[in-house]
């Protein structure tokens, strides 16, 4: 396989696969990147054997052939390198040079032989989304993907597709997002997919510009085109809890705040609350809002009153300091609104205005004080 | 500082008339209860503490016996102990009638040791209306030995020179620290005092006791330098657990469930009190013919819940029971830590309704009682108190004074 090409070309069809190259496993292989190269069109892929990421690009090929390219050396050097074209052979025993202006690197390869293949959907179902609606989605829920593997349906974000409208929810049982993409222009079939956490970390990371993202799906695969790249994960089996069971309708006591001004008294209370619970206790009343926060082990307390606007029952409420300030994140309007219920049940966090086509719901379980 | 004839001098302040009168606080005279404390005039008659109620009914047709109300004799053991804290705030509570002060810094002669004790003795007289007795010695060792010395109401100072002496004779069971086992191996090797086992050869000691046998000559000699710790710098409790004789062998496992689930749910409010969570249930099962059996399970997840606890203990239940007759029925939390990633609500877990449950119900009983509330399995033992099962005024209930059937 032989083929010039310039740095940044390379680099482009290089950077989004390493969202994807496990940074261990127990394949080897899979630390390296298949390359083929079919006249002018060089693809790329890697795989973890969950998620596969496929991306092309033009260069100037003068022989075809496959190879395997170990990740890290090749992308160590591309990024060291200034934009010059580069000429890349690799011989039959696997022996990849690359040779610029200024010299040349040379590296061990490995026989195609050892990798994996990548899937391919045979007769998927299709429909489409725009780019900018499906990275908003994924950016709005991904932080609440749950860590446990114990409960592997919220390792990933559920995606629903119903007639006109997107929805995206995650949660880890602590928190729980829904953000709905409304006139979406799909008609046809309902859809539920537990996306992998990670496929959709790699979406969002590479899902950029304009343009539909076109979404195909065949029994326990989904994939992801855009622009010139192919994501292709395998779906989280099993069902997604009923998350719409969990959320309240009937929360009356409401608490309208300044978003920023919130969120930095509660960064700063959370220097002086519990490592390990993250604890802060918010006291309502109808004015203003204490936060407080104690650590006994180290010592330490802090307290902060912000005025707010609240209609309800005057009560304290604990919460992890940390997913208070998660949640304040995703806000996008000056000011926040807090549906809460009883303190030991779930609270609802909402923009004050959502955004056009847009509805953002976002739920916080509290931490029981005592 | 050891409180006199304590759970009998807590009822006699709540019935003044049972004064002078032979009183047992324990189980029921007709049952197998055991006597957990009787009265000096009561002793008389040869009734000990630990003694089946039967015996003691034996020896003493007209004692009067009492229900034990716990409730009420932590309560007043508070009390007294924050009576304490006004003279030192090195009071370490070893029982609920028991304390050891450190009162180095307080005293320096005999006679400051002296007025000390009285003023403390006077002011909980003064207060709660309680006598106790105080014994002073160099240590905890001595100072236990020497409250033992003049009971009740009593005050004895064992200075440094009389301790090998007063020690000679004691047997080494009443020494604090050497317990049931220790006290059987001893016998084995023929030591039955302090003063033999302080003259024992060190190397066997060494040979059968490894270095405990450096401690436990130690022990004999009245020397130790425990320091009294106040509640704060105690190391953490290992375990919680809680354990029942029933009054009768029982063989249904439907009651005998119904009793472990009532001491789950009493280990499970100890936990959350304490902010604690443990992921070892052990069970404890005597039969009849005192044959006891443990049977543990270390768990992934950390336990706060009665319902959790008991639905491993069940299971812990059903491994172990042979349909014999028990006796005994216990159960144990350990492998402890704080709860704070417990206290985290989620919304799907069960374990958060059962934590809302659980917050409501330690109200309502921090309120109104630990009776106040529980759940129906408990219904058998909650209202053992009235034979005909009818619903006595709650207040009432814990007190049940049965004259000499």
């Amino acid at each position: 396989m032989k083929f010039s090409a310039s740095k940044n070309a390379l680099l482009s069809g290089f950077v989004p696969l390493s969202a994807v190259i496990p940074s261990k496993s127990p394949l080897p292989a899979l630390s390296n990147v298949l390359a083929e190269l079919r006249g002018n069109t060089l693809s790329l892929a890697a795989t973890d054997l969950e998620v596969s990421m496929q991306t092309a690009i033009e260069v100037l090929g003068t022989e075809d052939g496959k190879a395997l390219l170990p990740a890290k050396r090749i992308f160590e050097i591309l990024r060291e390198l200034p934009e010059i074209s580069l000429k890349i052979a690799i011989d039959k025993n696997h022996r990849i040079t690359i040779e610029g202006d200024q010299g040349n690197y040379k590296v061990s390869g490995e026989d195609v032989e050892g990798y994996p293949q990548i899937p391919q959907l045979q007769k998927p179902q299709v429909f489409q989304i725009d780019v900018g609606r499906l990275h908003r989605l994924i950016e709005k829920t991904y932080f609440a993907i749950s860590k446990d593997e114990l409960r592997p349906q919220l390792t990933g974000i559920l995606l629903q597709v119903r007639s006109g409208e997107v929805r995206c929810v995650s949660t880890d049982g602590h928190r729980l997002v829904r953000i709905t993409s409304l006139e979406t222009g799909y008609e046809g079939e309902a859809h539920d997919f537990i996306v992998p956490g990670k496929a959709m970390m790699a979406v969002l990371r590479n899902a950029e510009g304009e343009g539909p993202v076109e979404l195909r799906f065949e029994a326990t695969q989904l994939s992801f085109a855009f622009q010139q790249m192919k994501l292709t994960t395998r779906l989280i089996e099993g069902r997604y809890p009923n998350y719409e069971a969990v959320i309240p309708k009937t929360n009356e006591n409401i608490l309208k705040l300044d978003t920023d001004t919130f969120r930095s008294a509660v960064r700063r209370v959370a220097i002086f609350s519990n490592e390990v619970s993250r604890q802060i206790r918010l006291r309502l009343a109808k004015d203003n809002v204490e936060i407080m926060a104690e650590d006994v082990e180290a010592g330490g307390e802090a307290r902060e009153t912000v005025a707010c606007d609240y209609q309800g029952t005057p009560m304290d409420i604990g919460y992890n300091a940390n997913y208070i300030m998660d949640v304040l994140k995703q806000i996008d309007t000056t000011e926040v609104i807090f549906e809460l219920g009883a303190p030991t049940s779930a609270g609802l966090v909402k923009p004050s205005e959502q955004e056009k086509n847009e509805d953002l719901l976002m739920l916080i379980m509290p931490v029981r004080l005592s | 500082m050891d409180m006199d004839q304590f759970f009998v001098a807590v009822e006699l302040l709540h019935h003044p008339h049972l004064r002078g009168k032979p009183v047992i606080v324990g189980g029921e005279p007709g049952g197998r209860g055991i006597v957990a404390t009787s009265s000096y005039e009561a002793r008389r008659y040869g009734i000990r503490a630990g003694m089946s109620a039967m015996e003691a009914h034996r020896l003493c047709p007209h004692a009067v016996f009492v229900h034990p109300n716990i409730d009420k004799y932590v309560n007043m053991a508070e009390r007294v102990f924050r009576l304490l804290w006004e003279f030192t705030e090195r009071v370490e509570p070893v029982s609920v009638d028991e304390a050891f002060l450190d009162v180095t810094d307080l005293v320096k002669t005999p006679d400051e040791v002296k007025s000390l004790a009285m003023r403390i003795k006077n002011r909980i007289r003064e207060v709660e209306g309680l006598t106790v007795t105080i014994g002073a010695g160099a240590n905890r060792l001595v100072a236990k030995i020497a409250s033992g010395m003049n009971k009740p109401d009593g005050f004895t100072y064992l200075p440094p020179e009389h301790v090998a002496e007063v020690f000679h004779d004691l047997p080494v069971g009443e020494l604090h620290g050497i317990g049931r086992a220790t006290t059987e191996a001893l016998g084995r090797l023929g030591i039955r005092t302090a003063g033999q086992l302080a003259a024992f050869p060190m190397d066997m000691l060494r040979r059968v006791f490894g270095k405990w046998g450096d401690d436990l000559q130690k022990i004999a000699l009245g020397q130790g330098d425990d320091a009294v710790l106040t509640p704060n710098e105690r190391p953490d409790e290992k375990s919680m657990g809680h354990e029942h004789t029933f009054d009768r062998d029982l063989t249904e496992p439907a009651l005998l469930l119904g009793r472990l689930h009532l001491l789950c749910e009493r280990v499970a409010r100890r936990l959350r009190e304490a902010k604690m969570a443990g992921r070892v249930v052990t069970l404890k099962l005597r039969f009849h013919g005192f044959e006891t059996r443990f049977h543990g399970r270390k768990l992934k997840d950390y336990l706060q819940h009665e319902t959790e606890i008991f639905s491993i203990a069940r299971t812990l239940f059903q491994e172990c029971f042979d349909r014999r007759p028990v006796r005994l029925v216990g159960v144990s939390v350990s492998d402890l830590m704080p709860d704070l990633r417990l206290r985290q609500l989620d919304f799907f877990s069960p374990h958060t309704r059962l934590v809302i449950l659980s917050q409501a119900c330690d109200e309502v009983k921090d309120r109104f009682g630990e009776d106040a509330i529980g759940y129906a399995t408990g219904i058998f033992f909650s209202l053992r108190s009235s034979p005909s099962y009818g619903i006595r005024p709650r207040r009432t209930k814990c007190y049940r004074p049965f004259q000499g059937v």
